[in-house]
C-alpha cells in the first residue's frame, strides 16, 4: 500500500480549497477546521452532504465511486481522498 | 407568485441556486417518485405557477410509453382546470442513455424524436410552457451534464454545471412569464447595423455582407428582420446625419431597408430624449422598449436616465451575439396573427395622421375613416387575441388582470358572455381590439371588464361598443347593475371614459 506523505504546508493549503468548498456547499457561515466531523455541523444533513459532494467533484476534478461517497464522514477523510486521487493521478 | 415544485428527482440545488427573484416565492417543493398519482392528487390546492419536472426518458425510473402517457394526460387535466401557467421540462435526450447503449445511437435519437412529438402534441393547452432542457443538455454534452451516479444514490442526477444551467434558464424563463412582453427594438447603427463609423469611414467603407468582418452586423440585420416579422417594432436610434444613414441603407444591398424602420431617430440630440420621442410617437410605454447599442457610454445613460427601458449591448464576439439573440426578451409568448398585422397597422396610423391636418374637425376626420366594427360573443376562436389583450393593454382597462385563455374559457363555460371587438377602417384592419366581460346573476349582469388596445382608442369605437354591449344585455332581459373599475397609474383613459358615463348616469342618459 503506497503511503501518501504530506508536508504542513500542503496540508493547510489544501484545508484552506476543503474549507472554501463547505462555504460553497453550506453557506458562507460554515467555518471547518482538519477536526472536525459530520454531526458536529447542524447543517450537514443529507441534502447538504449532496451539495458537498457535487462541489467536491467539481472543485477537485473528482470522480467519486458510491461507497466513498456514503463514507464521507470527516474534514480529515475528505482531504485523504483528495490526497489519494491526487498521488494515483500524479 | 407562489410556485411550486413537483419533480421525479431531487431539484432542491437547483432551487437553491436560482433565488426567486421579485414577488415569486416558491411554496412547494415535492420530490414524487411516482409523479402520476401526485399530479392527481394537487388539484385542489394549486399554486399560480406549477413546475414540473419530469425526466420523460428517465434512466432510473425507466418510464414506459403507457406511463407517459398517462403523466401526460394528468398534466392536462391539471392544466386545464386552472388558470395559472404549467411549465413542463423536456428532460429528452439525456436519459437512455443508460438502457440505450444495447440499442445502435440512431434509433435511440429516433426515439428522442418521437417521445418529443408525443409531448408537444399532447400538451396543447395554451397555459403549458415548455423548460427547454434538451437545449441546455445540448450546449453542454450530456456527459457534462449528468452524474449517474449521484442519480441513482439520492436522485440528484445533475452535475454542478447543468445545475447552474438549469439555474440560470429557469429564472430567465420566470422573468419571461411573469414580465409583459417588450414591443419595440431600437437600434443604434454603426457598429450595431454595420461594421464601421458612417461618417468617418462613408458608404463604402462599412461592412455588411456574408464576408468576414461584415457576417455579424448581416446576420443580426437578418435577425431583426425576423422580429418585424414576428410582431416587433423596429427603430432607429442613432448620432447621424439623417441623410446619410438613408442613403446607406439605399446604397448598401443589405437585409433591413429604411422603410422597415417605423420610428427613426437619427440626429444629434441625446438618446434618452430621442427614446422618449419615440415612445411617444409610438403611443407604447418606455418599458415595452429594447434599446441595442454597441456603446457603454449609451448603454449605461439609457440604464441610469431610463431604467424601464432594456437595454442589450451588441459585441463583435460572435459567441457573444449568439447568446444575444437567444435572450428571453425578444421572444414572443405567442405569435398571433394580429401581431404579424401590427406593423402594417402601425402604417396605416401613420396614414391617418397624416389625413387628421387636412380636414377640419375631429368627428369630420372619424367620419371620413368609415370605420366598420364587428361585435361577436363567446367566440372561441378569439380567446388567444383576448387573453393576449389582457395581458397587454393598460391604457383603457378598466380591471388589469392578465386572463390566460382556459380562464376566459371558464368564464364562458360558467355561463358568462364574453364580447369581442373587431375594428376595420378604409385604412387596414385593426383586428381585435376590444373586450367586456359581462359576468351573469340570474338577470343581473356585472360588467368584469373592459378593455380597449390603444391602437383603437380615439376614435369614439369605445362608445359605440359599450352602447352596444348595454342595448344587447337589455335584450336578453339583462340589468346591468355594476360596473367594476379600478384605477391604475396607466389607465386614465378608461377612467376619463368612466367619469363620462357617470355624469351622464346622473344626468339619466346612456353614454
Amino acid at each position: 500500500m503506497i503511503r501518501n506523505v504530506m508536508n504542513e504546508s500542503q496540508t493547510s493549503e489544501l484545508l484552506k480549497s476543503v474549507q472554501q468548498v463547505f462555504k460553497l456547499a453550506m453557506g458562507n457561515d460554515i467555518n471547518v477546521d482538519i477536526d472536525t466531523e459530520k454531526e458536529m455541523v447542524l447543517e450537514w444533513d443529507s441534502l447538504n452532504h449532496l451539495n458537498l459532494v457535487v462541489e467536491l467533484e467539481n472543485s477537485f476534478d473528482l470522480g467519486l465511486s458510491m461507497e466513498e461517497i456514503e463514507e464521507l464522514n470527516s474534514v480529515r477523510g475528505i482531504i485523504d481522498l483528495i490526497n489519494s486521487r491526487k498521488s494515483i493521478n500524479g | 407568485m407562489n410556485i411550486a415544485v413537483i419533480s421525479d428527482v431531487t431539484f432542491d440545488l437547483v432551487l437553491k441556486q436560482w433565488e426567486p427573484e421579485g414577488d415569486l416565492i416558491v411554496r412547494k417543493n415535492i420530490y414524487a417518485g411516482q409523479i402520476v398519482p401526485e399530479l392527481m392528487t394537487i388539484g385542489n390546492q394549486l399554486e399560480d405557477i406549477e413546475i414540473l419536472i419530469v425526466h420523460f426518458d428517465s434512466y432510473f425510473y425507466r418510464y414506459t410509453d403507457e406511463y407517459i402517457a398517462q403523466i401526460l394526460d394528468a398534466v392536462n387535466i391539471v392544466a386545464s382546470g386552472f388558470t395559472g401557467i404549467v411549465l413542463v421540462s423536456n428532460h429528452l435526450s439525456g436519459g437512455r442513455h443508460v438502457s440505450v447503449l444495447k440499442k445502435n445511437i440512431g434509433q435511440h435519437e429516433q426515439t428522442v424524436l418521437e417521445l418529443e412529438a408525443t409531448v408537444k402534441n399532447t400538451l396543447n393547452s395554451s397555459n403549458i410552457y415548455f423548460f427547454d432542457v434538451k437545449k441546455l443538455v445540448a450546449s453542454i454534452g450530456i456527459n457534462n451534464a449528468y452524474n449517474f451516479k449521484l442519480g441513482f444514490l439520492y436522485q440528484m442526477p445533475y452535475t454542478k454545471s447543468m445545475i447552474s444551467l438549469l439555474a440560470a434558464e429557469l429564472a430567465s424563463l420566470m422573468r419571461f412569464m411573469t414580465t409583459p412582453e417588450k414591443k419595440a427594438i431600437m437600434v443604434d447603427c454603426d457598429n450595431t447595423l454595420w461594421k464601421g463609423i458612417l461618417g468617418e469611414d462613408g458608404i463604402e467603407g462599412v461592412q455588411c455582407d456574408r464576408n468576414a468582418q461584415g457576417v455579424l452586423f448581416f446576420q443580426f440585420q437578418e435577425f431583426l428582420l425576423e422580429k418585424k416579422k414576428e410582431g416587433f417594432i423596429l427603430g432607429l436610434c442613432s448620432k447621424n446625419n439623417e441623410a446619410d444613414v438613408k442613403a446607406a441603407f439605399e446604397k448598401l444591398n443589405m437585409p433591413l431597408k429604411w422603410d422597415d424602420f417605423l420610428v427613426r431617430k437619427v440626429n444629434w440630440q441625446n438618446k434618452i430624449e430621442n427614446l422618449k420621442e419615440a415612445a411617444t410617437e409610438l403611443n407604447i410605454g418606455l418599458d415595452s422598449f429594447i434599446f441595442v447599442d454597441d456603446n457603454e457610454f449609451e448603454l449605461q445613460s439609457v440604464n441610469l436616465l431610463l431604467p424601464e427601458v432594456t437595454t442589450k449591448k451588441l459585441s463583435p464576439v460572435y459567441d457573444d451575439f449568439l447568446r444575444l439573440s437567444d435572450d428571453y426578451c425578444f421572444k414572443r409568448k405567442q405569435v398571433t396573427r394580429e401581431d404579424i398585422d401590427k406593423n402594417e397597422q402601425y402604417l396605416a396610423e401613420q396614414k391617418r395622421n397624416d389625413i387628421k391636418s387636412s380636414v377640419h374637425s375631429f368627428e369630420e376626420y372619424i367620419a371620413s375613416l368609415e370605420i366598420k366594427s364587428d361585435i361577436s360573443v363567446n367566440n372561441r376562436t378569439d380567446l388567444p387575441r383576448l387573453s393576449q389583450l389582457t395581458e397587454k393593454t393598460n391604457q383603457f382597462n378598466f380591471n388589469k388582470e392578465a386572463l390566460s385563455i382556459a380562464a376566459l374559457e371558464k368564464f364562458i363555460a360558467d355561463g358568462n358572455l364574453v364580447y369581442g371587438l373587431r375594428v376595420s377602417d378604409k385604412f387596414g384592419d385593426y383586428g381585435l381590439v376590444g373586450m367586456i366581460q359581462v359576468e351573469l346573476d340570474g338577470n343581473a349582469g356585472i360588467m368584469r371588464n373592459f378593455l380597449m388596445s390603444c391602437r383603437a382608442l380615439g376614435r369614439l369605437i369605445e362608445n359605440e361598443f359599450f352602447d352596444y354591449v348595454t342595448n344587447d344585455l337589455a335584450g336578453k332581459g339583462v340589468n346591468l347593475k355594476e360596473i367594476l373599475f379600478k384605477a391604475t397609474a396607466k389607465n386614465q383613459p378608461a377612467r376619463l371614459f368612466m367619469d363620462k358615463l357617470e355624469t351622464a348616469a346622473k344626468k339619466g342618459i346612456t353614454a
